[in-house]
């Protein structure tokens, strides 16, 4: 629906404000008949319309730009659709003229050179506001076959076209020609149609075409198809003098594919149309005016939504936008608009802030999933020395600075037209070839910067990773000294402990630390190295410093063998080991150095209760009738282990038992069968049951091998606090309930021990108990 | 208890706090004088009698008088102790041995033998040993699994403490046609009433001689079964 001029009964914007119920006409220039901006103001006026507000747009067809600009500062049109370079022009004008008169000598001002012939008083009598860019088009520098143009001097005497005197092409065809030091003036410019052109040039009259349209436009797209023309890119200093000159346009590329033959990437300029209204000043403290004017404005934004979304009304080509279009954009959005830009800013953080959240919650649960299958190489150690990962990160440094820095210059660097062009830019950077020459902005040069530094840091963590990798017994050594397993005093009838601990079984791939003796026999050592995953060390057990390598509070497990006394070998005491355990533990940073108590100064429990935390769980094998007196102290974290009273009991259970050998040997060997001894937390579903039921319900269950329910393994403290010195002194107060009543119930932090097949199997049986127990 | 000598006071000790107490004969090769007197510590009736004799004189003559004077084959358990200075310690035991089997004509009693090397275990075969003990491979055993799980060490240890015990049940007829899960929904408790766990069952294993199946699965038919293996006390009734 195309309003004329003057509509009876109504209001015009320009006229004054509208009284309530009084439809708001606001009159919209557009452009010549049957051209883009006549058919998109057609559809807005329709949509509007369609809309049943009290807005109607009356369109006004004109020549174009020029005529929309200089209607808008005449006052003779409300909004028009204006190529953005145009319209930047005339507020500038306007602006210079304001600062000039402020000095006083706007009166005797020589007029100049603005875009549109327009005169800087002239535009100084209207502000300016964009209400949104819709359309984008790029320059098609398109030249005669055979002709290569790489230079517009070339151009010579030869005729070309740059569009209508008065259309937005026109003037953005004597900036690009302004840019390359020339003037229209002075060339032999066609004077007809963009029709006409292209039929002189096929009767070779024509060498050039300066259009600025949409890409992929229809006309052009038949002449390169024709093999009339060539379309060529914009020098590059062409560019670059033309977005210093004249920061309306932005740097874009016609993209390989868009039209017929187009195989590569061509540089070239690209400018918006903008939907731009213009306040007289005088009416700038006029409210009610400014009223219909944000009525007005907001209805062609939901119109221009509308048109958007509408998939009939695609080949319109609308694409709303309110910043970012041009390389500077000086015109400020009217404020319906900025508040639109606002609530899509919002929603876009939103969006992007949920995805973040998405996407962390799918990193923490890969990560709990990795901890609790204790996947190999998962920890933060295995990291930093997995080669991998430098590497993975050098490529999210060089693709983040890639999209930042594309996206900050694209616009305006032609040397970074494409996302490629910024990849392999700061793919440069990073390796540590840092240079001012190819960024402009400050912003892109600061994340140059930091790609650089980051890369070169990267590369070094990558090339120390790599070293390690070479220097093996290094980086096992470095590997192996985390919940490892440690042997002091180790001794040659030691030698099935090795054996069981290399057996299948959960510490098969625990690594082991055997600390011996100068007397142990070279042949036990050789023994000993064949050893998968184990470490001799040899030094003395009863020396703090000795042990401090071990790492010992990082320790899963350390066992203090007793001496022989046979004279053999050193005969180093086990309490005076565990003090040296004790002593290093307290040293290591680990272990709380700030609290470690001077050498020569003897153990109290006080002072082992205090440096407690990081003590492993110890286990000293020992003799001693007075045993428990004489570890008392240590009680915490030790454990003493009487072998030779063990193995008393052990004769007389297997006399009095019969089947009490082979069952103790079943259940120690780590055999094939289903028969080790686990313990498995006691799930919430499970807590408060009576053992009665916990029992039918692990029996009931199949598993791998199903489970034989034992008992319970009890914390000393129920719910209660965690003792100090963390989860393995624990473990140590817990005490075993065998065969429990049938009316125990389970509590909070209770441990069920089972025969089993292995750990994971009882631990999926126990999973499996909330079937029955809840079913 | 063969091939004791004093230093093994220890181990009488153990066998004397058992419960209940076994009557505990020893045989070694100490003068009686000197091996009373180290017994003289323990409280009077732990030790009903003691007689020297060692395999230094033959077999055959220590066979003689396992069966003679000892009476060996009236003994419910004997254990065979590792006897340092008569050259291999466990050759000597392997002699022992082979003058018990000798003496209880083929059927000796339930016989425990303590090893020093446990690369000497197969040398016992054919002897009628039941068991045959490294104490090396349980201090192993015990630390391995201190290393691995706590609780499960703590088992072990509640194994050795003398509080449970391994018993070896009938299978009640009307279990038959069951499942191993319904023997082990079924047993909960012994005659009175006390928890107990059951642990396995024995079967025909190879060449039809009962073999210890520990736990064997819930879906283990009891139809071969010929005895549950169950772990009583430490529980309250």
């Amino acid at each position: 629906m195309v309003f004329g001029a003057a509509v009876l009964g109504t209001m015009a914007l320009g006229a004054g404000p509208a009284r309530a119920g009084e439809p708001i006409v606001v009159r919209f220039g557009s452009g010549s008949k049957g051209g883009g901006y006549d058919a998109l103001a057609t559809a807005l006026a329709e949509v509007i319309e369609q809309r049943e507000g009290r807005v109607r747009l009356a369109v006004e067809r004109t020549r174009g730009s020029c005529e929309n600009v200089h209607k808008l500062i005449a006052g003779e049109l409300d909004a028009a659709l204006v190529q953005y370079d145009v319209a930047a022009e005339a507020y500038k004008a306007g602006h210079a003229h304001a600062s000039l008169a402020e000095l006083g000598g706007a009166g005797t001002a020589p007029s100049g050179g603005w875009m549109c012939k327009l005169s800087a008083a002239e535009a100084a009598r209207v502000e300016l506001r964009v209400v949104g860019a819709v359309t984008d088009a790029a320059v098609h520098l398109l030249v005669r076959r055979p002709i290569r143009l790489d230079d517009f001097a070339a151009i010579g005497g030869e005729r070309i076209f740059i569009g209508k005197d008065g259309s937005g092409s026109f003037e953005t065809a004597k900036a690009i020609l302004g840019a390359a030091g020339l003037t229209a003036e002075a060339m032999q410019l066609f004077s007809g149609g963009a029709d006409e052109a292209l039929a002189a040039m096929s009767r070779r009259e024509l060498l050039a075409m300066l259009r600025t349209t949409e890409r992929g436009h229809k006309e052009i797209r038949e002449a390169l198809a024709s093999g009339l023309a060539t379309v060529g890119p914009l020098p590059e200093d062409v560019l670059n003098r033309l977005i210093d000159g004249y920061p309306y346009y932005r740097v874009c590329p016609i993209e390989p594919g868009t039209y017929p033959g187009l195989e590569f990437s061509l540089p070239t300029a690209c400018v918006s149309s903008v939907v731009v209204v213009a306040a007289p000043r005088e009416r700038a403290d006029d409210e009610a005016f400014e009223a219909d004017r944000s009525l007005a404005v907001e209805a062609m934004i939901r119109g221009l939504q509308a048109i958007e979304r509408d998939k009939r009304r695609a080949a319109l080509g609308v694409d709303l936008q309110w910043r970012g279009f041009a390389e500077k954009e000086p015109i400020p959005l009217h404020p319906v608009a900025e508040m639109h830009e606002r609530l899509e800013s919002r929603r876009a953080w939103l969006r992007g802030g949920l995805i973040a959240l998405a996407l962390g919650a799918v990193l923490y649960g890969i990560r709990r999933v990795v901890r609790r299958r204790r996947v190999p190489g998962a920890g933060l150690e295995s990291q930093l020395s997995n080669p991998l990962v430098p590497f993975a990160a050098f490529a999210l440094v060089v693709g983040v600075a890639t999209f930042i820095v594309w996206s900050l210059e694209h616009d305006s660097n032609a040397r970074l037209r494409t996302l490629n062009d910024s990849f392999w830019e700061m793919n440069t950077f990073a390796t540590g070839n840092f240079t001012t020459d190819t960024l402009k902005t400050p912003a892109a040069r600061l994340v140059g910067a930091a790609a650089t530094i980051l890369g070169l840091g990267l590369l070094a963590w990558f090339t120390a990773a790599l070293t390690n990798i070479f220097a093996q017994e290094q980086t096992r050594l470095w590997r192996r000294l985390k919940e490892h397993l440690v042997v002091l005093n180790f001794r040659e009838d030691m030698l099935p402990l090795i054996r069981l601990l290399r057996s299948p079984g959960p510490n098969r791939q625990r690594a082991l630390h055997v600390v011996v003796s100068d007397a142990l026999p070279r042949r036990v050592r050789l023994q000993l190295a064949r050893v998968k995953a184990l470490t001799i060390h040899q030094q003395n057990p009863e020396v703090p410093e000795d042990l401090a390598g071990l790492r010992l509070p990082r320790a899963a497990r350390v066992i203090v063998l007793g001496g022989e006394g046979q004279g053999r070998e050193p005969d180093y005491d086990p309490l005076r080991i565990a003090r040296a355990v004790h002593q290093a533990c307290a040293r290591d940073p680990l272990g709380g150095v700030q609290r470690a108590r001077p050498l020569g100064v003897a153990a109290t429990a006080a002072d082992i209760a205090r440096t407690a935390p990081a003590l492993p769980v110890t286990l000293v094998e020992t003799s001693a009738e007075a045993q428990a007196e004489v570890f008392q102290p240590f009680a915490a974290w030790l454990v003493p282990v009487d072998c030779r009273r063990l193995a008393h009991r052990w004769l007389v259970m297997a006399c009095r038992d019969r089947a009490f050998a082979e069952l103790f040997n079943r259940v120690v060997a780590y055999s094939d069968d289903n028969a080790e001894v686990y313990t498995a937390p006691a799930p919430a579903w499970l807590i408060g049951q009576t053992w009665r039921t916990v029992r039918r319900a692990l029996v009931q269950l199949q598993g791998r091998g199903g489970a034989v329910p034992l008992g319970l393994y009890r914390a000393a403290d129920p719910g209660g606090k965690a003792p100090a010195g963390g989860t393995s002194h624990a473990e140590l107060r817990r005490r075993l309930l065998v065969n429990p009543r049938p009316d125990e119930r389970l509590v909070a932090h209770d441990l069920i021990v089972a025969l089993c097949e292995d750990e994971a199997d009882l631990l999926r049986i126990v999973r499996d108990t909330r079937k029955i127990v809840e079913g | 208890m063969l091939n004791w000598a004093p230093e093994a006071i220890e181990l009488v000790r153990a066998i004397a706090a058992a419960r209940p107490a076994p009557e505990l004969t020893l045989v070694g090769p100490a003068p009686p004088g000197e091996a009373l007197a180290a017994l003289a510590e323990l409280p009077p009736g732990h030790v009903s009698k003691y007689w020297q004799g060692s395999a230094s004189g033959g077999v055959e003559a220590l066979a003689r008088f396992f069966a003679e004077v000892v009476d060996l084959a009236a003994a419910d358990s004997v254990i065979v102790l590792p006897l340092r200075g008569h050259g291999e310690t466990d050759a000597f035991s392997r002699l022992v041995c082979t003058a018990i089997h000798r003496a209880c004509a083929g059927r000796p009693p339930h016989v425990v033998v303590a090893v020093e090397d446990p690369e000497a275990t197969h040398e016992f075969e054919g002897l009628g040993v039941a068991t045959i003990f490294y104490p090396g491979f349980l201090r192993a055993a015990l630390l391995a699994h201190a290393c691995v799980d706590l609780g499960a060490f703590q088992f072990m240890l509640a194994l050795l403490g003398g509080g449970l015990r391994v018993e070896t049940w009938p299978v009640p007829e009307h279990l038959r046609g069951g499942l191993f899960r319904d023997a082990c929904l079924e047993i909960d408790a012994d005659g009175e009433g006390r928890p107990v766990t059951l642990l396995g069952l024995f079967a025909p294993g190879e060449g039809g001689a009962p073999a210890m199946l520990l736990s064997p699965g819930p879906g283990r038919p009891l139809r071969d079964a010929s005895a549950l293996l169950v772990l009583a006390g430490e529980g309250e009734p």
